[in-house]
């Protein structure tokens, strides 16, 4: 969980910090989500599932290292 | 931290591919027009003064790591906010590199591949590189460092062959001022690339040979911007300002115009390699200086276990970034060095270096006291 904490931890700043460069160049807040975001809404269906992919891979890497831990800790019992 | 050396040359081959990276692929300086390369080498003795900044903040904690020292300098609340701050800065230019290779890749050689595929598989070879450590990192660099002079090269010397070089198009020299080119340098090209250099804090300390640092930083600056500047010379010379200064990527045309003895010509792969050597690196170096310092801040046993996390938040980011490479290019311009290079490159390690300074100095004092 401490892995999925600092992923957002560290998304959540950077895409604020790239919508606020955004408004600097002169868009305002509604515009810059909208060009933000645009390219997640318009996905080809390839680009969909390898984004799918991937973003299952990262789930599965939080799982799967907990369950790691645990048979290790049955292990050891 | 993790155990791990390097050699003096393996930081030289770095530090010089780092530079050379994406700086190879825009015109660099290109407002300067035939002083372009001026202003290059002008920027890189700014380059020097930002090295020696980094460096005297290296010799008061030599073996320890930018976010590892912060906190030493500011406390351990505000160190680690401007450790988590500098890894943000680090991630966002990780994805601005991204960006721009992405881009470039779509533009000239794959129009029909979505943006995020291409990316996606520039930085899963990353996240596997940097999982494997920072040495892996170097020896990677060490067999690409050849590769990339071998291409330099022939690259040079098919342009002299083809007789393309008009000097006359470097002419006049001085049609800016040289408190412009001067005010150029420093605003604008002194922080791409030169000061980018702030991210090898994460690395020095891997350095088996502290003393040579110096050198080596110094050598390894001086060599990249001479190939910059020299190389931005003859993309002036061969394409004459007008044309450099409209085209995207000015060493893609000068590639492409290429013709020798009427069968060597349409060198589009010798781009691609330069390309792809140069951009692979940096996102390389930029990928690994997040990770270790993501590990450190936050006291992760195993850094590269945050390889792919890390991977993944640079490539939302490298799309989230701009909606056309127009706009990303434009932000990259106007926005990037005044709100985000200065502060990070030049106003926070002076003030760190300041404060280490005085802080170093009070310790010093008192174990003089002491010893006498």
């Amino acid at each position: 969980m401490k892995f999925f904490g600092i992923t957002l931890l560290l998304l959540f700043p950077l895409v604020v910090i790239s919508l606020g460069m955004d408004i600097l160049m002169g868009f305002d807040l509604d515009n810059s989500i909208k060009h933000a975001f645009n390219p997640f809404l318009v996905k080809d269906p390839a680009e969909l599932i390898l984004f799918f992919i991937l973003l299952a891979f990262l789930v599965f890497s939080f799982f799967y290292r907990k369950k790691k831990k645990k048979n290790k800790g049955k292990g050891q019992q | 931290m993790e155990k791990a050396n390097i050699s003096g040359y393996q930081l030289f081959v770095l530090i010089f591919l780092f530079e050379m990276g994406s700086a190879l692929l825009v015109p660099l300086a290109g407002e300067a027009k035939q002083a372009a390369w001026l202003v290059i080498l002008i920027a890189m003795i700014g380059g020097f003064i930002l090295f020696f900044i980094y460096y005297g903040l290296f010799q008061y904690y030599p073996d320890q790591l930018l976010t590892e020292f912060v906190r030493n300098i500011l406390g351990n609340f505000l160190g680690r906010i401007v450790a988590f701050l500098y890894i943000l800065y680090f991630i966002y230019l990780a994805a601005r590199v991204l960006r721009d290779f992405g881009d470039t890749l779509l533009t000239f050689a794959y129009p029909h591949i979505p943006l995020f595929v291409a990316n996606a598989a520039f930085i899963l070879v990353v996240v596997y590189t940097v999982r494997k450590g920072i040495e892996v990192v170097t020896r990677t660099g060490e067999l690409f460092f050849v590769l990339e002079n071998l291409l330099l090269m022939t690259f040079f010397l098919l342009i002299i062959a083809s007789g393309m070089i008009h000097l006359n198009n470097l002419k006049p020299i001085f049609e800016i001022s040289g408190t412009e080119m001067v005010k150029m340098a420093f605003t604008k090209t002194v922080f791409f690339p030169f000061g980018e250099i702030i991210v090898f804090l994460m690395i020095f300390p891997y350095l088996n040979e502290h003393k040579r640092l110096k050198k080596i930083g110094i050598w390894s600056l001086a060599t990249s911007g001479l190939f910059l500047a020299v190389i931005m010379a003859v993309n002036v010379s061969v394409l004459g300002v007008d044309l450099m200064t409209r085209s995207q990527y000015p060493l893609l045309t000068l590639i492409q115009s290429i013709e020798v003895a009427g069968f060597l010509e349409r060198l589009d792969v010798y781009f691609l390699f330069l390309l792809m050597i140069g951009g692979f690196i940096k996102i390389c170096v930029f990928t690994y200086v997040a990770v270790t310092g993501t590990a450190n801040v936050f006291n992760v046993k195993q850094p590269s276990r945050l390889a792919y996390p890390v991977g993944i938040v640079i490539l939302l980011i490298s799309i989230i970034i701009s909606s056309s490479y127009t706009e990303h290019i434009h932000e990259g311009l106007k926005a990037v060095p005044n709100y985000i290079h200065l502060p990070f490159q030049v106003i926070i390690p002076l003030l760190l270096l300041i404060i280490a300074f005085f802080k170093n100095r009070k310790k010093g004092k008192t174990s003089t006291k002491k010893s006498s």
